[in-house]
């Protein structure tokens, strides 16, 4: 699923939407935002903790590559895609420029 | 404990002894050590049929009977408060626990805080008679589901203010939106503590001691302490500790296990 806030590259940075609540139930992470309630796999949890408004996509899929032992590439495709479900239902949206971190 | 070993003799002398005596304990910050010299002496007791002197007093429950009976002296040196609760009472409350929760409410509202304190303060007392009673209650409370009932509605609190903080806010009602971030953070808090077995939340002007108390790793004090004091607020721009105070607890309920 895409949506307006879908991440268009790896240089892109989210932040999680104050909006979205979590539960954490016998171990599985759920989020839910309005009327859209997910379960959130082992991979889209480690993500989700990682969005925070200054790491780009690129970043979290070379963390999500190290965690997994998976090849960076692959990491990028998932990180991708993940993302932009989550910015589909509005659990995570662009952060705004003044909380990213200045290019150096 | 024999700080309290005066208690039942002082209790006869005064006629508050009932006949029909299951179990007797002393409860309250006096127990948990938190008590100061104007704290008072808080006392459970739990009999067989209802007790009742001229002169004490009639606390609402919502089940059969439908009163707590209480009566007030003085112990120890201080103003001393007991309650007499039913035994056929205390079991009505483990079954209240059993239900399903409404999650169209997201929290089981059927917990009176008179209720709910009972059922925390018997996890947490200094028994005087019926040990054993109280200690397989104890145990009952838990097996009911007592932790997950107050982490459960005190998450739901939480949302339900962390909502109103953030509509406030979004409607340019900050000072209103203040105020629901504010007890959006105390009952994120409370979820924490209780999912950690340190109850409390009906008593708020404990919550540091019960988060010294608490051993978890979720959130340090000192973030937490920041946030309670609001040391961080600037009136200048209020939405910024009003999103913090959002955020954070957003990212504690991540971590709470239901």
């Amino acid at each position: 699923m895409t949506g307006e806030n879908s991440p268009a590259s790896t240089e892109s940075v989210f932040e999680r939407s104050l909006d979205a609540s979590f539960r954490k139930f016998r171990g599985k992470l759920f989020v839910v935002n309005g009327h859209h309630a997910l379960e959130l796999n082992e991979t889209a949890e480690f993500l989700i903790r990682g969005v925070d408004g200054t790491r780009s996509v690129g970043e979290l899929a070379r963390a999500l590559a190290t965690e997994f032992s998976v090849s960076v590439e692959e990491a990028e495709q998932d990180t991708l895609e993940l993302l932009a479900e989550l910015a589909g239902i509005g659990v995570i949206s662009p952060a705004e420029a003044a909380a990213r971190p200045e290019a150096p | 404990m024999a700080e309290f070993s005066e208690v039942p003799t002082a209790l006869e002398k005064l006629q508050l002894l009932p006949p029909d005596l299951i179990a007797a304990s002393v409860v309250g910050s006096v127990v948990r050590g938190w008590a100061n010299a104007g704290s008072d002496l808080d006392i459970y007791m739990v009999t067989d049929k209802p007790f009742a002197r001229p002169g004490m007093s009639a606390l609402a429950v919502p089940l059969a009977p439908a009163t707590v009976t209480a009566a007030v002296a003085h112990l120890e040196g201080r103003h001393c408060e007991i309650k007499y609760w039913t035994e056929g009472q205390a079991r009505q409350l483990l079954t209240k626990l059993d239900r399903e929760p409404d999650e169209a409410a997201d929290v089981r509202a059927d917990l009176t805080p008179r209720e709910e304190l009972f059922l925390e303060r018997m996890i947490f007392c200094a028994p005087f008679a019926g040990e054993a009673w109280i200690h397989a209650f104890r145990g009952e409370i838990e097996a009911a589901g007592f932790r997950e009932f107050l982490v459960h509605s005190s998450l739901g609190r939480a949302n339900s203010a962390l909502e109103d903080a953030l509509g406030q806010m979004r409607a340019g009602d900050e000072l209103s939106a203040v105020l629901s971030a504010r007890a959006a953070l105390g009952s994120c808090v409370d979820a924490l503590l209780d999912s950690h077995g340190v109850y409390g939340r009906n008593t708020p002007k404990w919550r540091a001691r019960r988060f010294r108390e608490a051993e978890q790793e979720v959130l340090g004090f000192d973030t937490y302490w920041a946030a309670e004091t609001m040391r961080d607020y600037d009136p200048a721009e209020p939405q910024q500790w009003i999103k913090n105070v959002v955020s954070l607890c957003r990212s504690i309920e991540m971590e709470i296990e239901i």
